[in-house]
């Protein structure tokens, strides 16, 4: 079983390294085909992975293996260590499994791009470190995979580099994250300070020894802070949209449904640590709330289709923070396996939409799509029922199962639960704007002068045929565990983190009936709203414009980091940098060169200064030794 | 008098090489001409191969350590790593040294020298008294002083025989009078009896120990080439044949650096406060005089001499630690030391043959484009002298950090970083002029047309980059082999 983890791990690495190497000798399309098969090969090394520990007794389903280890002082050790229990592999299965589809979908989206083999390459690279991530045995191994997975997150943000907007949009991207990266780190300093390893056993088998609850929240704060950047969660999500600008495909596979969540899964996979620390617990729950409210408030004013999906995103993964904040720990993971099931569907078929509309993605210029992509329509409008919570689609058993969890937590549970709510609400009046305005009504001049029908050819079949099979995993794939009646997944999770919190069969009904009848509100406002296409955007003047300024979150950042940054920069470089480093720096370099100059002058060539100095040299540590003890 | 007893299998590695060296001369007699180049390299190898397997299975075969040979020499771990590392460097000098164009009539005496001076070194590195050490610094120096003046149409060549011959000499005198100093005054040849000698006798604060330790301590760092004792290594490693320049630069400093710390940790544990010191304060003037004085160099070839005495710097930290540690760092370092400067004098070798020129920063302009693999491995051995991770260079200044801090001189890690931080400049320079020139400003005529690419070299070069990469990856059973020889010596 451990070797076909291994292979999992290790097969869409070999696909990017191959591609790397081969160059102009595979052909672009073989880049592709190359990529999907080893991302397919990880799906099924995994599903072999699973076939085996199921068979297993729940409490031995752990396996670490170590391929090889580098340093050992003591007992820390850093080596290549990974780790499968059940959290992996359901990791893992989601990564493989949706990876594999749109990888798949990318033969069909990329066709006829110029730089495909790269493309890929960077797809392979991100697979293998994502599932490094989750497949890490210890905390070390989880930062590599961290930080590898926002390098390639960078790569494909800014993989048409010839934009401005994307190569901003990269960087972007890739600062937040490394602020993150940064905290992470820095909680791993404390942890090794104080339980001298990073394995996870270890650490958590040594947490009541970490000596006073500073050091605790510290390192609980320090990796909550890497989860929100990557989670894009209040107040580290302005990239998340931007991030847009990367091709379709990579919003669906890093910005829906696998490496944002990875803080879902830090938080999970880390529990004992952020049961230690419960305050910051309650606090990842919040900003849960938080995000979910404020991004499915974003949402209902935002015209670029993406961009309504990524606010989308955003907002469920909140449910996620909330879900696992409140330690309800399988129903987060629930809501995050059916949220990559329907929100890379929708991506998929929004690339679909934007391929047939000469990569056009403002969805005030689309409408009446309905006639003419018929199909797209039924795979937006399963994604989008799911999303809203609508029985019996996968999204309505994950959502409301860590609602219901939240009624069960206190008092701050059911704040938060309100809060939840109101943002499943909102959550089905964005989505049903969207989908109104993009396929209701009649179509738009821009949409009867620019669609181009998708040919049945074989890219074509590509991009079709996984954005089916996507939506039947949204169809079903909450079936998986409904609550109140069955639920193996928790079962499945429950030996590496144990929930804490169980809602009677009374708060799961009661939880279901509201989140559903505000569901079927929301779309039904949506509808009253939108469907005439009566307006673009709700009424009041004022909110809207804070809205569309997205509550002024980058302002903001300007205003607190990059305008005092610029100001102190300008003025330490007129009256520090120019006259003390410049200046130093000049010097160092020119005494370096004068010295440099004259141990050359020393090295004559002669023979006798060469005999000199080494009889002199021997002469003199004589004379010290002699002098010292004599 | 009776024969002393004579343990073979502690010889073995040096019997390898010299019956190698023998079958070369025999050879470049009795071989026909066309065949000599191939058959005196192939036994030459083989003379690299069977000393390297020799020592392997000596290393195994010695757990606990032991005098042989009426107390000569000392069969143990310490030695046996180091022939291991010799041997591997003589190999892969070898492949280096193939495409070179040695006069026809020479290629025998070439590759028997070659074996000679790598069987004076293998037998040196297991040195237990005065006489074996002069006897094998000698051996394998005449060797070395024949080989740097092989090329004798070259007046390059005859000119850094020469220095190195007179220098070398002088070198080996003030080594020979510490030695006599030491014997007069202990009345001991075996470097544990005479540890136990100045012990007895309390002749610690004896004047002739004492100038005795300084000129043994001065006679091997000439070899080592520490500063000041290096001021020979930019001329002869310049006109030396480059593959020579690539054996010496990284076999003698090993062998020069093991035998330091082998003499002062067996036989003057009792001096010990002051050789420390006195290592410690060559180590800086190594680090300080190297690195400042490459800073200017624009010919590579000494541009990597004086890297080379900031690199005995580093390593006599190691020595200067006195402690198990350092005996680790020093056998550790010694791994990614020599694979990359044996590496990037062979990628030197290649240019210099391509343009039958002497190599400088200007004229390597562009070699990352043209030759890809050699300008990735030259990255690499830069890299690793500058000691970046991914490259065994970072672990083993690690290494030699940890060994002096371990001691808590402090101070001494402070300038080794400092000295690290300076040689950036110089290392990625060369990074720099491989890559980052524009075509225009290159302008580059092979003579005569570019040779055609010499597999062998490549290979060797390639194997030293694998090495140099994988001791990083390696480091753990590395570093276990490092530990276990470092214990067997009487820290």
């Amino acid at each position: 079983m451990i070797v076909s983890a291994w292979i999992c791990l290790l097969s869409p690495l070999a696909a990017a390294v191959l591609i790397t190497v081969l160059g102009t000798r595979i052909s672009r399309k073989g880049a592709g085909y190359l990529t999907a098969l080893s991302v397919f090969v990880s799906f099924i090394s995994a599903l072999v992975a699973l076939f085996v520990l199921v068979r297993e007794e729940p409490e031995e389903r752990s396996h670490a293996s170590t391929l090889w280890t580098w340093l050992s002082a003591g007992e820390f050790e850093v080596g290549l260590r990974i780790l499968v229990d059940p959290l992996s592999l359901l990791m893992m299965l989601i990564v493989s499994g949706v990876g594999a589809l749109i990888v798949a979908y990318s033969i069909g989206y990329m066709h006829g791009s110029d730089e495909e083999r790269r493309f890929f390459a960077y797809m392979g690279l991100f697979v293998f470190s994502m599932l490094l991530l989750v497949q890490a045995g210890d905390l070390l191994i989880l930062l590599a995979g961290w930080g590898l997975v926002g390098l390639c997150s960078y790569l494909l943000i800014g993989y048409d580099q010839h934009r401005p907007a994307a190569i901003a949009a990269a960087k972007k991207a890739f600062i937040m994250n490394a602020v993150g990266d940064a905290t992470i780190a820095l909680a791993l300093f404390v942890l090794v300070q104080q339980v001298e390893t990073l394995e996870y056993g270890g650490v958590f088998g040594r947490i009541d020894e970490v000596g006073g609850d500073w050091a605790m929240t510290l390192v609980a704060l320090g990796l909550l802070g890497g989860a929100v950047a990557k989670s894009a969660q209040v107040p580290f999500h302005t990239w998340l949209p931007d991030a847009m600008e990367g091709p379709t495909p990579v919003s669906a596979l890093i910005h829906a449904a696998t490496m944002v969540t990875a803080g879902v899964y830090m938080l999970v996979r880390l529990n004992p640590i952020f049961e230690e620390a419960a305050g910051i617990q309650d606090l990842a729950a919040g900003i849960g709330a938080v995000t979910l409210l404020m991004a499915g408030l974003i949402a209902l004013v935002q015209t670029d289709i993406k961009r309504v999906i990524a606010y989308s995103t955003m907002s469920q993964i909140g449910y996620m923070f909330l879900g696992a904040g409140l330690t309800s720990y399988g129903n987060g993971m629930f809501h995050l396996m059916t949220h990559a099931f329907f929100k890379a569907l929708l991506f998929l078929a929004a690339g679909i939409i934007i391929h047939a509309l000469v990569m056009e993605q403002d969805i005030r210029r689309m409408g009446g799509l309905r006639h003419m992509l018929p199909r797209t329509f039924a795979a937006v409008l399963i994604g989008g029922l799911a999303l809203s919570g609508i029985p019996p689609l996968s999204g309505f058993f994950s959502k409301d199962s860590v609602l219901a969890a939240a009624l069960d937590a206190g008092l701050y549970g059911q704040i938060l639960w309100a809060a939840g709510l109101v943002g499943a609400f909102l959550t089905a009046l964005y989505t049903f704007r969207m989908i109104f305005l993009v396929f209701g009504g009649e179509p738009s001049p821009f949409v009867r002068e620019h669609l181009h029908r998708p040919k049945l050819d074989e890219p074509s079949m590509w991009m079709a045929w996984t954005v089916g099979a996507l939506a039947l995993l949204a169809v079903v794939g909450g079936w998986i565990q409904i609550a109140g009646v069955w639920h193996p997944l928790s079962d499945f999770i429950e030996p590496v983190a144990e929930s804490h919190v169980e809602p009677t069969l009374a708060q799961d009904i009661l939880t279901s009936v509201l989140a559903v009848a505000l569901g079927l509100a929301g779309i039904a406002l949506a509808w009253w709203l939108y469907s005439a296409r009566r307006r673009a955007v709700p009424r009041l003047a004022q909110g809207e414009r804070v809205l569309e300024r997205k509550l002024f979150w980058d302002e903001a950042y300007d205003l607190a980091f990059y305008r005092p940054a610029t100001w102190i920069a300008a003025y330490a470089y007129r009256f520090v940098e120019q006259p003390l480093i410049a200046g130093s720096i000049k010097g160092l370099t020119a005494g370096a060169r004068l010295l440099s100059g004259r141990t050359t002058d020393v090295q004559t060539g002669l023979l006798r200064t060469y005999v000199l100095a080494l009889g002199s040299g021997a002469a003199l540590l004589a004379l010290v030794f002699l002098a010292v003890r004599g | 008098m009776t024969t002393p007893a004579v343990d073979w299998f502690a010889l073995s590695p040096t019997l390898a090489l010299l019956a190698a060296a023998g079958l070369a001369l025999l050879g470049s007699v009795l071989v026909p001409h066309r065949a000599t180049r191939v058959f005196s390299a192939v036994v030459c190898a083989l003379g690299f191969v069977g000393a390297g397997v020799a020592a392997g299975l000596l290393y195994w075969k010695s757990p606990n350590a032991t005098l042989e040979v009426a107390d000569a020499i000392r069969r143990d771990r310490f030695g046996a790593l180091a022939q291991i590392v010799l041997a591997g460097v003589g190999f892969l000098a070898v492949g280096i040294s193939y495409a070179q164009r040695v006069r026809r009539d020479h290629i025998g005496e070439y590759y028997a020298l070659l074996a000679a001076a790598g069987g004076g070194m293998v037998f040196l590195v297991e040195a237990q008294n005065l006489m074996t050490l002069f006897l094998g610094l000698e051996w394998f120096s005449i060797c070395l002083y024949i080989l740097c003046a092989i090329e004798i149409d070259r007046v390059g060549s005859l000119e850094a025989g020469l220095k190195y011959l007179i220098v070398g000499s002088f070198g080996s005198a003030i080594l020979l009078f510490g030695s006599a100093l030491v014997y007069g005054a202990t009345g001991a040849l075996e470097f544990g009896e005479i540890a136990a000698a100045i012990e007895q006798g309390s002749l610690q604060d004896d004047g002739l120990v004492l100038a005795g330790l300084a000129m043994l301590l001065a006679g091997l760092g000439f070899k080592a080439s520490a500063a000041p004792f290096h001021m020979w290594t930019p001329d002869v490693y310049e006109g030396a044949p480059t593959p020579v320049t690539a054996f010496m630069a990284a076999a003698t400093k090993a062998v020069a650096l093991v035998l330091t710390m082998r003499i002062l940790v067996t036989a003057f544990p009792a001096e010990e406060d002051l050789w420390t010191i006195a290592v410690a304060v060559i180590a800086c003037v190594s680090l300080a005089w190297g690195n400042i004085a490459a800073l200017v160099q624009r010919n590579l070839k000494r541009m990597l001499a004086y890297s080379s005495v900031s690199h005995a710097g580093f390593m006599l930290i190691a020595i200067a630690a006195n402690n198990e540690l350092g005996g680790r760092a020093l056998l550790y370092y010694l791994i990614p030391y020599s694979a990359a400067s044996l590496g990037a004098f062979a990628v030197i070798a290649a240019r210099e043959r391509e343009l039958g020129d002497r190599v400088t920063l200007d004229n390597i302009g562009g070699m990352g484009w043209e030759r890809p693999t050699l300008g990735v491995a030259m990255w690499i051995f830069m890299l690793a002298f500058a000691g970046l991770p991914l490259t065994g260079g970072f672990v083993g200044k690690f290494y030699v950090f940890a060994a002096a801090y371990d001691r808590g001189w402090w101070w001494l890690v402070i300038a080794g970083v400092i000295a690290t931080a300076i040689s950036l400049y110089y290392y990625l320079a060369v990074i720099r002029a491989m890559y980052m020139r524009m075509p225009a400003e290159l302008r580059l005529a092979p003579a005569g047309g570019s040779p055609p690419r010499e597999a062998l070299l490549s290979a060797s070069v390639v194997a030293c980059a694998a090495v140099t990469v994988g001791s990083f990856f390696l480091v753990e059973p590395l570093i276990d082999l490092a530990e276990k020889a470092a214990s067997q010596l009487p820290f």
